[in-house]
């Protein structure tokens, strides 16, 4: 599984390079981050003694000169993200996006407001919607969670980011990261909700853009493309 | 009435654009293209060809160099790989995907086979910025011609390879088809191994409207799948190896001074500190390591006293200035003569109408990663306008630009709120301190605060009208927001329009539709006041006083949509709104419901849309649902609330924008004009919503409410 996990991450880097133009502009940044991050992972790997095929992958993050004061060495938090499990050296009150995107790389999650009014940084904490930005990573320890980059099963799309694009149900695509995850908690609680209910679920959700019909339908979409049995872990 | 872009001018940016005014560059050669491109075809389309003949004048220019004014170029690799190449940047107008249907359209290939790198100072042609919608008029129709020369030119090289005629011969699927012999040949095949240049052609026939098969069609989001994945990097997402995370120490109030700082617990906390006149900042190795070393620094600060948003439209009034004039007689305009119509109308009208500072907040806030190798400058960073902030980075640092290189990854939307530089100067400035890369990612609050907003005005307007309905006089004065569609489109002999700038207690600047908004509310208001004066419908009124024939008929489209005339309920009101801006025409009826509380709900929102021929129809629907949308928050309840250089609500918590429960059912009508080029569609749509509900809560009411937002404490406390 670890195998296979830095094996996905690798084709997508590929497949990235294929589109690229040949004097690789916009990706240039994007790619050399992936270059560092790789050898890092090795080498933490070994030092997890960690290496059998069948275990999980596991590797230590070093993050103590991210965010803790200098002298301090806590003990790493165990964060299970997407079926990966992750050991961050993080202070406990930092936020769970902070330690997405800047310990993690993943992205995906967006800042918007740092106050969970905006919802652009909603991930599923054990199956339920939740805002990062105000979810202090010392809280969420050994739970289960996911973030717009765990949906997909590799190239199979998730019904709801396949009914995104379906919907066409975007503009500019800041908010849709958070979007699709509270519309996957919530097709997950309520399989086939009135558009009432769609508009109640999603309201801390901002998109500054205005698709809102857009994402209601699309939502309605996914409900129909396939019902999502309560309780399911996807 | 024929062409209204004849009496219309004023479609330069006008003083709000923060247009660019650096000076252009291009010293890449016609060899060094290849070197960088690859081998293949090149169409370069010319810009001016007029100004490049003059500058070559002297006859200096090597006979394989490139002209200066190109606007767009594209790119058929001996693989047959095909790029093009625009300044233009991507922000959630979807103009990836449709240019890049404009591309394949003329060159007869899918979509998928073509690749568009925008905004990019390095790799892309010069581009002012993008803004006043205006990449469909101009890019999409460039793009277009670039790439139908390339179709052109591999026609012939077919010919010239099978000794036929290329007018027999057909381009299809990226491939030339000889129907007589059977025969055919890829593109790429005809690329191989060539350096071939093509400068543009003035004047080659494009594909008319009538006949596209991949322009006009709802072609989705070409790389849709990057942002349903998480994929897509914005800005706020670049890393770099060892890169720092930046800091800013902000002022306690606007236009402060910084009389002293104590930076050394900061800079024991192991933060790269950087104190610089008025800027001071930090860079460490993680935000949170970054805002804990800006807390510790110790600063004083000297200010002096400001106005606050209870005094703002008396301060506009009474503190006018002479200003530039940018937009020529767009400021001012006469004719015949106002006053004495006035005084000899058998109706006269007085009214005010004011609209407040409204910030964009665009989701993902500005931010920017800076690099430096020498004193050479790369820059990722959100931005409408890459090379103008190339120019600003080059004066902040001493550099020539062409040592600066900036690149705009698709952004988390602008709406007109990201011209300008501020994040890429102040990663900038701590990546030069600190020698390692440094990104800067402003908070939601710095957003609200230190960004600039959309300018506030007061509206004063003065009309006469006879008994008959037939508008006489028209005086219109605009303090501050903005000349932008400050032209009535109605027929009136007498007018008077003049836009007074001010000082602004605020950093004002661009948002999406400028001045229109404003100008269309206060116009499109004091058209419903007048109707009532005269006992006429509203509907009726308007058309009665106008002669576009396009607006006419927007206007009749969305009344017959509507269901104009129908009766109401206890509560219900109905209202429209409609104008004429960056070329294309709207009309907005709008539907409310005012509860026995004031609470003010807009029901439903029907727009009738003309934009000449349609690029992309569902783009197109999305655009104007959004300007609904985004338009409902400064229409109802969006205003910035400041105190003595401090902005008091800058927060989502406390600054209240559209959300699902706000949303109204949506119907739009498309005129598909095809026989009239292609404009923008990401502003004009907007302008006619604010009137609409006004003169919709009016009708529910009998309540006139003339300053937007209309009901920020619903109806009873406004």
């Amino acid at each position: 599984m670890a195998s296979q996990h830095i094996v996905r991450k690798w084709i997508l880097q590929g497949r990235k390079a294929e589109y690229a133009p040949p004097v690789a502009a916009q990706y240039k940044v994007h790619r050399s981050v992936a270059q560092t991050a790789k050898p890092v992972i090795e080498q933490n790997r070994m030092h997890s003694n960690r290496m059998s095929a069948a275990a999980p992958l596991r590797y230590i993050i070093s993050a103590s000169r991210h965010s803790c004061p200098r002298g301090m060495h806590m003990p790493p938090l165990k964060l299970a993200i997407n079926g990966h499990t992750y050991d961050v050296e993080a202070a406990p009150q930092t936020s769970l996006l902070t330690v997405l995107r800047e310990h993690l790389d993943l992205t995906g999650s967006k800042y918007g407001c740092g106050e969970g009014q905006c919802g652009a940084c909603t991930v599923l904490i054990d199956g339920k919607a939740q805002r990062s930005c105000i979810t202090r990573v010392g809280t969420v320890a050994n739970k289960q969670i996911t973030t717009i980059e765990g949906l997909a099963q590799g190239e199979h799309l998730h019904p709801v980011q396949q009914a995104f694009l379906d919907a066409g149900a975007m503009q500019c695509g800041y908010c849709t990261s958070g979007m699709i995850m509270s519309a996957v908690a919530l097709l997950k609680q309520n399989p086939s909700p009135e558009d009432g209910e769609v508009v109640d679920f999603m309201d801390g959700n901002i998109c500054r853009c205005g698709t809102y019909s857009r994402i209601v339908h699309a939502i309605q979409l996914a409900a129909k493309a396939a019902p999502i049995t309560k309780g399911a872990s996807r | 009435m024929s062409d209204p872009t004849n009496l219309f001018p004023a479609l330069e940016p006008e003083r709000y654009e923060l247009s660019a005014s650096l000076p252009y560059r291009f010293d890449l050669g016609r060899r060094d293209f290849f070197r960088f491109l690859g081998a293949g075809l090149l169409v370069v389309s010319v810009l001016k060809p007029a100004v490049h003949a003059q500058e070559s004048g002297a006859g200096a220019r090597p006979p394989h160099d490139l002209p200066k004014e190109i606007d767009a170029w594209l790119h058929i690799g001996e693989g047959g790989k095909i790029t093009a190449y625009t300044g233009k940047a991507e922000m959630g107008q979807n103009i990836r995907t449709s240019l890049t249907q404009a591309v394949a359209e003329e060159l007869h290939v899918p979509m998928e086979h073509i690749e568009l790198v925008m905004g990019d100072t390095q790799l892309t042609p010069f581009d002012m910025g993008t803004f006043g919608s205006r990449t469909t008029p101009t890019m999409n129709l460039q793009l277009r011609r670039v790439a139908a020369a390339a179709r052109d030119t591999l026609l012939g090289l077919a010919a010239a390879q099978w000794k036929v005629d290329a007018r027999g011969l057909v381009a299809q699927d990226g491939k030339i088809t000889d129907p007589q012999s059977k025969r055919s040949v890829e593109y790429a095949a005809l690329t191989k191994g060539q350096q071939l240049t093509q400068a543009l052609p003035a004047g080659d026939p494009l594909i008319p409207a009538s006949e596209w098969k991949i322009a006009g069609t709802s072609a989705p989001k070409v790389n849709g799948r990057e942002f349903v994945t998480g994929a897509h990097r914005y800005p706020s997402d670049q890393t770099l190896p060892d890169m720092l995370y930046g800091t800013i120490l902000r002022p306690p109030s606007f236009g402060a001074n910084l009389v002293s700082a104590d930076t050394k617990t900061a800079e024991q906390m192991g933060a790269v500190v950087v104190h610089d006149g008025n800027f001071i900042g930090v860079a460490a190795a993680s935000s949170a390591l970054a805002s804990k070393a800006v807390e510790a620094i110790r600063a004083e600060w000297k200010s002096d006293p400001q106005p606050s948003s209870k005094e703002l439209f008396d301060y506009l009034r009474k503190n006018t200035t002479k200003g530039e004039d940018p937009t020529g007689d767009g400021d001012r305009y006469d004719q015949g003569s106002a006053d004495s119509a006035l005084v000899s109308a058998d109706h006269k009208l007085q009214q005010t109408y004011t609209v407040s500072y409204i910030a964009h907040v665009p989701l993902e806030p500005r931010a920017a990663l800076a690099k430096w190798d020498g004193d050479r400058l790369t820059v990722w960073t959100g931005t409408q306008r890459p090379f103008g902030v190339r120019g600003q980075l080059a004066e902040a640092f001493h550099l020539p630009e062409d040592h600066v290189r900036v690149l705009m990854p698709d952004t988390g939307s602008g709406y007109g709120g990201k011209h300008t530089g501020e994040t890429a100067i102040e990663a900038a400035r701590l990546a030069r301190a600190a020698q390692r890369p440094v990104k800067v990612v402003w908070s939601r609050e710095e957003e609200f605060t230190w960004a600039y907003f959309r300018p506030a005005g007061v509206i004063d307007v003065t009309s006469g009208v006879s008994k008959d309905g037939t508008i006489t006089a028209w005086e219109f004065h605009n303090y501050n927001s903005g000349s932008a569609g400050i032209r009535t489109y109605y027929e009136i002999p007498h007018q008077r329009i003049v836009f007074h700038p001010t000082q602004s207690p605020l950093r004002q600047g661009s948002y999406r539709a400028l001045a229109a908004t404003a100008n269309h509310f206060a116009r499109e208001s004091h058209m419903d006041e007048l109707a009532h004066a005269v006992k006429m419908d509203p509907l009726e009124f308007r058309l009665k006083n106008l002669k576009n024939d396009r607006l006419r008929a927007v206007f009749e489209a969305a009344a017959k949509q509507f269901g104009w005339g129908k009766a109401k309920t206890a509560g219900q009101g109905f209202g429209m709104g409609g104008g004429y801006e960056k070329l294309g025409n709207i009309a907005t009826f709008a539907e409310v419901n005012v509860d026995k509380s004031g609470d003010v709900r807009v029901v439903r929102v029907v727009s009738a849309f003309e934009c000449g021929a349609i690029v992309n129809p569902d783009n197109l629907r999305n655009q104007i649902e959004g300007s609904n949308v985004q338009g409902l928050g400064g229409a109802l309840f969006e205003a910035i609330e400041f105190e003595n250089g401090k902005i008091l609500n800058g927060r989502l918590s406390q600054y209240r924008v559209p959300r699902f429960s706000d949303l109204p059912a949506l119907e739009t009508v498309l005129l598909d004009r095809k026989d009239i080029p292609s404009v923008g569609a990401g502003e004009c749509p907007m302008i006619g919503l604010a009137p609409a509900i006004a003169n919709a809560i009016f009708d529910a009411t009998g309540v006139r409410l003339r300053s937007l937002p209309l009901v920020p404490n619903g109806l009873k406390t406004a």
